[in-house]
């Protein structure tokens, strides 16, 4: 079975922060009908990022400007157990699609916003960003370090976070209504998630030792716990935490008096002569590959990682061994490998039903299930109020 | 009912960052969480980050390494909803609180394993390090700019943190699931894969796919003339997020640049101006913006909704009216630290709202507590297992 396969979502989602919280829905098993407007997510246009956050959704394209177009998707929030949106705070108040508004759709909905600053306070009406959020959180200077430049995170994390922890709040929410019979508005933010981001620098307490360790040129945070580069010119990470691991590192990199040396002989030491044993220990890492060092320093028990590119992990041995990857027919892309279902649970699965849709794909499909007469359908094209390719092109689809 | 998890007892194992943080995070939306510690204690305490990745719970010691405390570990997950561990995959097999055992004693329970690598695959023996899962996902490769530059380390743990929120959700999941169906099951949740659907965007593959040059590449303010760092003239940065088309058409008209909106230079704005002409539009903005300060800029850019924001350090954000009005600021009174401002509770939900319940407990401090009322032990028996070093 799938967890969710009963619960039916209305998306209003658009960008990343949206998209892949109703998507971790979809994967859970929920029925997610993405409505956009004639002219779509703008988020379509960066193709990639609009298949990693939606694929396993049906779409629909509707005008909500038109009193026609709001009935129709009213008619199909009175059919969803919830509702999820992502827009600047008030948009869907002016359409009629807010929280307070839908319930007398369907009383017991459940509402979640993916916000960027909040409902209430000075933001809530400016447009949210990720890296807005990465600037004003103070994750870009705590990357950079004190005195340096900030550093813009290559991940968009807070757009990643906050959809994670509106995915949950949808099914805390799911949860207390099957317990007790009630719907309700979830809120999160991008505001929220940079400081869960940050749980464990986000704290203030007289006497704490706030210490930057960022850089803008940083391998590591010292000579042990730090990117080394290969012969093969690839890097290597090695994180030696305890005492222990750092003899091991030692005896692995055949450097063996090193451990007895004074300038290293105790964390202190080491600290205070850091740039010295990173010169000491880039020598033998020149020596051999880095797939080779990596076989070295597992069998001596150093705790060692290959830096991977985003190419290599296409191809890591472990993500195709536990089946992570998700390669499928894309209508737009061809044959396309996605990162698949993250969690795995023994009673029950994940699914991703179908490629990301495009824009319009499943309007006649939808309205029909809806019980919306086929002249209907025709009449509403008709007068631009909803929006389906002309000839949808035929799809391989997923059992 | 107050709360979506009121009435669940949660028997949390775990250590470190992950397993703790969303065990917090369901003890917040009301769920009771025992935290179960060995006699030496969760190796992340004296980290500030303990402190709020353990508050609102309760915490006891057992040693696992004894038959009787597995006893005392085995009745409590008897008695519990959800059990959450984040030992290296075996581990609690060999401590007697594996998946089976726990399981065979109480067929409701939902088992969350989070591990660095997963229970299965080529790398589960991995040591479980946070950097070390970070360094196999791509993340420090790609913030450094792909194969042909240096990696760059990141200094927050993100694979940990985006665990801790995929397993929350799995195992409320997993709750709702065991609402209609009755069971209880495993669920495995790793530090790789949460991190890895967190990079979803950049690890994919498919014909004709475009690397946008946001990552950083040869600097690491972003190469997206639209979306970047930019300097003020006194030195300041503040981050320009042209983050669609309409900002951009904003951006040009407050800027007093219409023609920027026909000019090739621009094509594929926002996010898809590809090299070189990114770098030369860098340059023409690194003239303008180097013309007024980074605040004035911020001024003018807001005042004409276009998202931008200053780079200032995470101690600004505590006065932040916006993080205030969330209530994402709590005041929590830590034993021998005094207050203690800290995150408050991300998502909210309006009719049961999850709340800060109390700071993080000290080593072994509800001990006798749970085992008196919990397992309703006998002060004799609590005794004797205090006096083999088992509690």
């Amino acid at each position: 079975m799938q967890p969710l396969e009963s619960i039916r979502v209305t998306d209003f989602t658009t960008m990343i922060n949206g998209p892949y919280a109703t998507m971790l829905l979809s994967d859970m098993g929920a029925d997610v009908i993405k409505i956009e407007p004639p002219y779509g997510d703008s988020w379509r246009a960066v193709g990639g990022g609009f298949l990693a956050c939606n694929r396993g959704k049906r779409a629909i394209a509707v005008d909500l400007k038109k009193p026609e177009g709001k009935q129709v998707v009213y008619d199909l929030i009175a059919t969803s157990d919830m509702v999820v949106e992502n827009a600047r705070w008030g948009v869907w108040h002016k359409l009629g699609m807010d929280y307070e508004s839908v319930i007398k759709v369907k009383p017991e909905l459940i509402y979640l916003s993916i916000l960027g600053h909040g409902s209430t306070g000075p933001h809530s009406r400016s447009p949210g960003f990720d890296p807005v959020l990465q600037a004003r959180s103070g994750q870009m200077v705590g990357q950079g370090g004190t005195g340096k430049p900030p550093v813009y995170h290559a991940i968009a994390l807070n757009d990643q976070a906050a959809p994670m922890l509106g995915a949950y709040g949808a099914v805390l929410a799911l949860l207390a209504r099957i317990r007790k019979g009630k719907g309700q508005h979830i809120e999160t933010s991008l505001t929220n998630a940079s400081i869960a981001l940050q749980s464990g620098e986000f704290m203030d307490y007289a006497g704490l030792n706030r210490a930057y360790r960022g850089d803008t040129d940083l391998r590591g945070l010292n000579a042990i716990q730090r990117h080394y580069q290969a012969a093969d010119g690839r890097w290597i990470f090695i994180f030696c935490h305890y005492e222990d691991d750092w003899q091991k590192l030692c005896k692995a990199v055949d450097l063996q008096s090193l451990p007895t040396d004074a300038r290293f002989e105790n964390p202190e030491k080491r600290a205070e002569n850091d740039a010295v044993l990173v010169e000491i220990l880039k020598r033998p890492f020149r020596y051999k590959s880095a797939a080779e060092w990596v076989t070295i320093l597992q069998q001596g028990n150093v705790p060692v990682a290959l830096g991977q590119s985003a190419e290599d992990v296409l191809k890591d041995p472990h993500c195709l061994e536990n089946d992570l990857f998700d390669d499928r027919e894309d209508p737009n892309f061809g044959l396309a490998r996605l990162i698949g279902i993250g969690p795995r649970f023994s009673e029950m699965t994940g699914i991703i039903r179908r490629p990301a849709p495009i824009l319009g794909q499943h309007t006649v499909e939808v309205l029909r299930e809806m019980g919306y007469a086929d002249e209907k359908i025709v009449d509403l094209k008709a007068q631009k109020v909803v929006f389906a390719p002309d000839e949808p092109k035929q799809q391989p689809q997923s059992p | 009912m107050e709360q979506a998890l009121s009435g669940f007892r949660i028997v949390d194992f775990s250590n470190y960052i992950a397993g703790p943080y969303a065990a917090m995070l369901l003890a917040e939306q009301g769920a009771e969480v025992i935290k179960v510690e060995r006699p030496t204690g969760d190796p992340y305490r004296g980290k500030p980050g303990f402190l709020v990745w353990n508050r609102s719970k309760k915490g006891i010691t057992l040693d696992l390494k004894t038959e009787d405390g597995q006893r005392v570990a085995q009745e409590l997950a008897k008695s519990a909803d959800v059990v959450i561990e984040s030992f290296r995959p075996g581990t609690a097999d060999r401590l007697g609180i594996g998946f089976d055992t726990i399981h065979g004693l109480n067929s409701r329970i939902i088992y969350c394993a989070i591990s660095a690598f997963g229970q299965t695959g080529p790398y589960r023996d991995k040591p479980g390090w946070d950097p070390i899962v970070a360094a196999y996902a791509g993340v420090y490769v790609e913030q450094g700019g792909g194969e042909e530059n240096p990696p760059l380390y990141l200094v927050l743990p993100l694979p940990s943190y985006y665990a801790a929120f995929m397993a929350a959700f799995s195992i409320t999941t997993a709750l709702f699931a065991r609402e209609l169906t009755g069971k209880g099951q495993m669920v495995d949740v790793s530090l790789y894969n949460s991190i890895l659907g967190a990079e979803s965007m950049y690890i994919s593959d498919f014909k004709d796919k475009i690397r946008v040059p946001g990552a950083a590449r040869s600097n690491q303010q972003g190469l997206m003339p639209l979306y970047k760092l930019y300097q003020g003239s006194d030195g300041k940065w503040f981050f320009l997020a042209l983050g669609n088309p309409t900002f951009f058409t904003k951006f040009a008209l407050a800027m007093g640049h219409d023609e920027w909106l026909i000019d090739p230079l621009f094509e594929g704005a926002p996010f898809l101006i590809l090299p070189p002409r990114n770098t030369q539009l860098i340059a023409m903005f690194e003239k303008i913006f180097a013309t007024r300060t980074r605040d004035e800029w911020i001024e003018f850019l807001q005042a004409e909704d276009i998202p931008c924001a200053p780079a200032v350090p995470v101690e600004a954000f505590f006065s932040d009216p916006q993080v205030i009005a969330n209530e994402m600021v709590v005041e929590v009174e830590e034993p021998g630290l005094g207050k203690v401002r800290e995150m408050g509770v991300p998502i909210r939900l309006s009719v049961n709202p999850g709340r800060v319940k109390g700071p993080s407990p000290g080593l072994g401090e509800h001990t006798t507590h749970v085992l008196t009322d919990l397992l309703g032990y006998s002060s004799g028996k609590i005794a004797g297992l205090k006096n083999h070093g088992i509690i």
